[in-house]
């Protein structure tokens, strides 16, 4: 079996934020972390209104983290960018930026990240367990 | 100090400025492409049997509710007025109107001392419950970092020297360099930080059909 080495792993998601850079970082400095996003997001809203559930919350631990850290997480990091990318969001794209933030789009670049690295939601719910 | 401050180094953050701005334009219209324009008013199925075709009103009541209008009326008002005066205060007050008519002959509309002066501590109060939001509030305290704290000082510095500078309870010639160049400080930091909100807010609240536009934009991100 063809298995990737670590540093090939790192790579891809190096050439994601690459080829997404202009996009990423545009996002980024939109956001002006107002929270106004936070009552757009039902999880948020049905969760008691956890602010990890906030849509720009999750844009800015998920591919913010990525793109500060140049791609370069630890397994644990990676592995919280996961839960957040499919356990906090189900990407139905109602979320609400005053400024225009394309958030379901981050996202939806965020998850692409992860699966270059095996990372994804398991349907067997072998994830949820602590 | 006095005359470097308002001679080179306005001229300098003048450009910096406007050049930001052209340069921030730019971007987004890289960034962004061309679709078509959506339609213009819902047109309901002909035949339909269920009789719940939305009115006009009704759809755009539905649209401004799920928007943030419709979930914080108060945050919202709070922030459109604080922009509002962000804008106006500096443009109507009568030592501004008179120095642009000195500079270049151009007459703006001046409002009276008393009435900047009023408007100053509004900016400055509501830009204090900006302040007492971003730290009291879990939500928005969750996402600020040292960042937006320092940008919120950035923005408020003129409008304090400002005041503090009109009613000289502190020496004059030090509080005006110091409005002077915080404001210049502002102007060159509007463009290349989260500050360029300002420009953004109406690319993309104008131009993008896909978020929640003011009007049927014809353009999508990238």
């Amino acid at each position: 079996m063809l298995r990737r080495t670590r540093r090939q792993s790192f790579q891809a998601i190096e050439n994601q934020l690459q080829a997404n850079r202009s996009r990423i970082r545009f996002m980024l400095q939109l956001c002006v972390r107002c929270a106004m996003c936070a009552e757009s997001c039902f999880l948020y809203r049905t969760s008691g209104r956890d602010p990890r559930l906030m849509p720009s919350h999750k844009m800015l631990n998920s591919v913010g983290t990525l793109y500060r850290r140049r791609g370069k997480a630890s397994q644990e990091e990676l592995e919280a960018i996961r839960k957040i990318l499919w356990h906090r969001c189900v990407l139905c794209m109602r979320c609400y930026c005053p400024l225009g933030v394309d958030i379901p789009g981050i996202i939806a670049l965020g998850r692409s990240m992860c699966r270059t690295q095996d990372l994804y939601r398991r349907y067997d719910g072998s994830d949820l367990k602590p | 100090m006095y005359e470097l401050a308002s001679g080179p180094l306005a001229l300098g953050a003048a450009l910096i400025f406007l050049l930001g701005l052209v340069y921030q334009t730019v971007r987004f219209f890289w960034l962004t492409k061309p679709v078509a324009r959506p339609a213009r008013t819902y047109k309901p199925q002909p035949g339909s049997k269920t009789g719940l075709q939305p009115s006009h009103r009704l759809q755009r009541t539905a649209v401004v509710q799920r928007t943030v209008l419709g979930m914080e009326p108060g945050l919202v008002v709070v922030t459109t007025l604080f922009h509002l005066l962000l804008i106006l205060t500096p443009l109507t007050v009568l030592g501004h109107v008179l120095l642009v008519d000195a500079s270049w002959g151009i007459r703006l509309p001046a409002i009276s001392e008393a009435t900047s002066d009023l408007l100053t501590v509004l900016v400055l109060a509501l830009g204090g419950y900006l302040l007492y939001r971003r730290i009291s509030v879990a939500q928005a305290r969750s996402i600020t970092g040292s960042v937006d704290l320092l940008i919120l000082a950035i923005v408020l510095m003129p409008y304090l020297t400002g005041f503090l500078a009109y009613h000289q309870w502190l020496p004059y010639r030090p509080i005006i360099v110091a409005h002077i160049l915080s404001g210049e400080l502002l102007l060159v930091c509007i463009p290349f930080t989260r500050l360029a909100h300002a420009l953004f807010f109406f690319l993309t609240r104008l131009c993008l059909g896909s978020e929640y536009s003011f009007t049927r934009g014809n353009r999508t991100w990238r």
